[in-house]
């Protein structure tokens, strides 16, 4: 039966090519996500009647 | 549609479709037919996901949507980032160890063949429900705008989509999914930048901004909680969430875009970049349908969109008489609307609340003409928001514009249908036919099977959109369907990857029991299906680690 190719760094973890860490990176996400609705909470404030 | 228009639009879509072709060259392995042979960059997997998630009738309903109900639709989106944050550090990195086709592979490997099998009928239940609706709902509206026949523009659609999808696997859906999205995103651009454009010469973008937001529709975020909105803050984070970590997380026709990948560190790249572009991306959807609405602030809308049910009740002895009101109620909120940017240009407060109020009234009249025009048609919950949208491209957009964001819809339908049923033959191929019907053949064999069932299901797919006049009243309750089960398929990979001590027998009980819970919520009508998507979750996992307290530890 045939198998998928395992890649040579397929089961590595690998840091990501930004912000050192995974950890940091989701955090970053997850900041982003707040600041969005924030924005977005504005935006609606601002220009909705 | 001029012939320019459709030069730019097929010249668009053959460019596309040769394109993703010839970069699928050497897919001759099973391996590299349905996984790209695992060696695709983060930002084709990225653009394949989004494309995949983003169907025409999204980008055709959505604006649609927004001129008539505001953009408190991106809500729907908020849950996305922290689902696919969770799946990039849960599931990748296991989908990737296990070394396996399909999500549901992994389920053998960490419980039996019994709770896998179970799964993948009910994804092949589930996708082989909506895949035909995939083709035919961009289809029927398309149908209306370009005058063809429906049966013919789901087979045009349909045999493209069969012919790339057969003969280049996975590498040539994800690199068209590439060019679809480019096009996707170049022709939302257009349409938006064309929309400011075509405003009357003394409206300015802020005044158009101005007047949507009169209208109520710059409302992104509505953070007042009821379990019957679909669409405010905490439905959007919580019930969004629950459906795309489903969704991204045990779907195959989205898992299998990220087991492309290189590495984990590009599939968990693929899936943050979609964590980042979607909530801007719907956003900036949403705003072309209120900068659409804008512009129908000053150039007479019809009074339905729809042209068929339009020349129907034209007939009708009723309609003159709506017609009137519809007008006169248009004319009334031109006029308040041109108070009401003069009244502010010369900051003139009573004068503007003057204008405004008569604007929202005007507003609330010329909504109930069209729904008196919406009874006409004698259909029950008729709605025609879905046609806005091509109306207005296809009737008021410059020349080669209408074909490119022609193109930019056909793309988005294809690219959509095109991984349905790729993902609906891998699960055939290699939860079915390679687990049950025939167990050690050769790899050539499996990628002969993988191709003769790509092109199985998208004939089905391309059968039961022909009879998609029929399924229309359905397309609600396909999307109803995705959420009876997404909850449990969630529930079962939460006990797989994050609760070890429970075992199979637990976990199969668990998706019955789960199951049964969101039917029985779906039976009382009270509440949101969105919510399903948590219940069902929930359901099951409740369920699987109960049953696991009373079963016996296991030997070691």
């Amino acid at each position: 039966m045939p198998q998928p190719p395992p890649p040579t760094d397929r089961g590595r973890d690998e840091p990501p090519p930004f912000l050192g860490s995974w950890s940091r990176v989701y955090l970053g996400v997850a900041i982003y996500l707040v600041a969005i609705i924030a924005l977005l909470h504005l935006f609606t404030r601002l220009l909705n009647r | 549609m001029r012939l320019i228009d459709w030069w730019v639009m097929c010249g668009t879509l053959a460019f596309i479709i040769f394109y993703g072709l010839w970069r699928a060259r050497g897919s001759g392995t099973t391996a590299g037919y349905l996984l790209a042979g695992r060696s695709m960059p983060w930002y084709a997997m990225a653009l394949s996901i989004m494309a995949t998630q983003a169907s025409a009738i999204t980008f055709i309903s959505t604006t649609g949507q927004s001129y008539v109900d505001g953009m408190r639709f991106v809500q729907f989106y908020f849950g996305l980032p922290i689902a696919m944050i969770i799946i990039s550090a849960v599931a990748v990195p296991v989908f990737h160890r296990a070394n396996v086709y399909t999500a549901y592979e992994y389920l053998e490997q960490r419980f039996d063949a019994r709770v896998r099998a179970v799964v993948s009928v009910v994804f092949l239940i589930q996708r082989g429900l909506a895949v035909g609706i995939a083709l035919y709902a961009p289809a029927a509206v398309l149908t209306v705008i370009l005058g063809w026949p429906d049966q013919l523009t789901t087979l045009i659609m349909g045999c493209v989509v069969v012919v790339y999808t057969v003969v280049g696997g996975i590498k040539a859906i994800t690199w068209t999914d590439v060019q679809q999205m480019t096009i996707v995103l170049i022709g939302m651009m257009t349409a938006l930048i064309t929309a400011f454009l075509l405003m009357p010469g003394h409206v300015s973008p802020l005044d158009a901004i101005h007047l949507a937001g009169a209208a109520g529709r710059l409302n992104p975020v509505v953070w007042s909680f009821n379990p019957n909105d679909r669409y405010n803050v905490w439905s959007g984070v919580i019930g969004g969430m629950f459906l795309f970590l489903a969704y991204f997380g045990c779907d195959q026709s989205q898992v299998q875009r990220y087991l492309t990948g290189k590495s984990i560190t590009q599939s968990r790249l693929s899936l943050l970049f979609n964590a980042v572009a979607k909530i801007p991306m719907q956003f900036l959807i949403l705003f072309i349908g209120t900068v659409v609405f804008v512009f129908f602030v000053f150039e007479r809308p019809p009074v339905l969109w729809q042209q068929a049910e339009m020349k129907h009740i034209q007939t009708l002895p009723g309609f003159p008489d709506v017609e009137r009101r519809y007008y006169t109620a248009f004319d009334a909120r031109k006029l308040a609307a041109e108070k009401m940017l003069s009244a502010r240009k010369q900051s003139d407060t009573p004068a503007y609340e003057a204008g405004f109020a008569a604007y929202r009234q005007a507003q609330t009249e010329l909504n109930a003409a069209h729904s008196e025009a919406a009874k006409l048609t004698g259909t029950k919950d008729f709605n025609d928001t879905n046609y806005i949208f091509l109306s207005y491209v296809t009737k008021y957009m410059p020349v080669g514009i209408v074909g490119l964001v022609l193109a930019a819809v056909f793309g988005a339908a294809m690219s959509t249908s095109s991984a349905e049923i790729n993902s609906l033959a891998t699960v055939t191929v290699i939860d079915i036919y390679k687990r049950y019907i025939k167990r050690d053949a050769t790899d050539h064999h499996y990628l002969r099977a993988s191709q003769l069932f790509t092109a199985f299901w998208g004939i089905y797919a391309v059968a039961t959109a022909q009879y998609g006049k029929n399924l229309g009243s359905l397309i609600e309750a396909v999307n109803m369907v995705g959420s009876l089960f997404y909850g449990t398929l969630l529930g079962v990979f939460i006990l797989a990857l994050k609760m070890p001590s429970v075992g199979a027998r637990a976990a199969f009980y668990g998706v019955l029991l789960g199951e049964s819970a969101i039917l029985a919520v779906h039976a009382t009508g009270k509440v949101a299906f969105l919510w399903y998507n948590v219940i069902g979750a929930v359901g099951v996992v409740l369920t699987g680690w109960i049953i696991s307290r009373f079963e016996p530890a296991p030997r070691t």
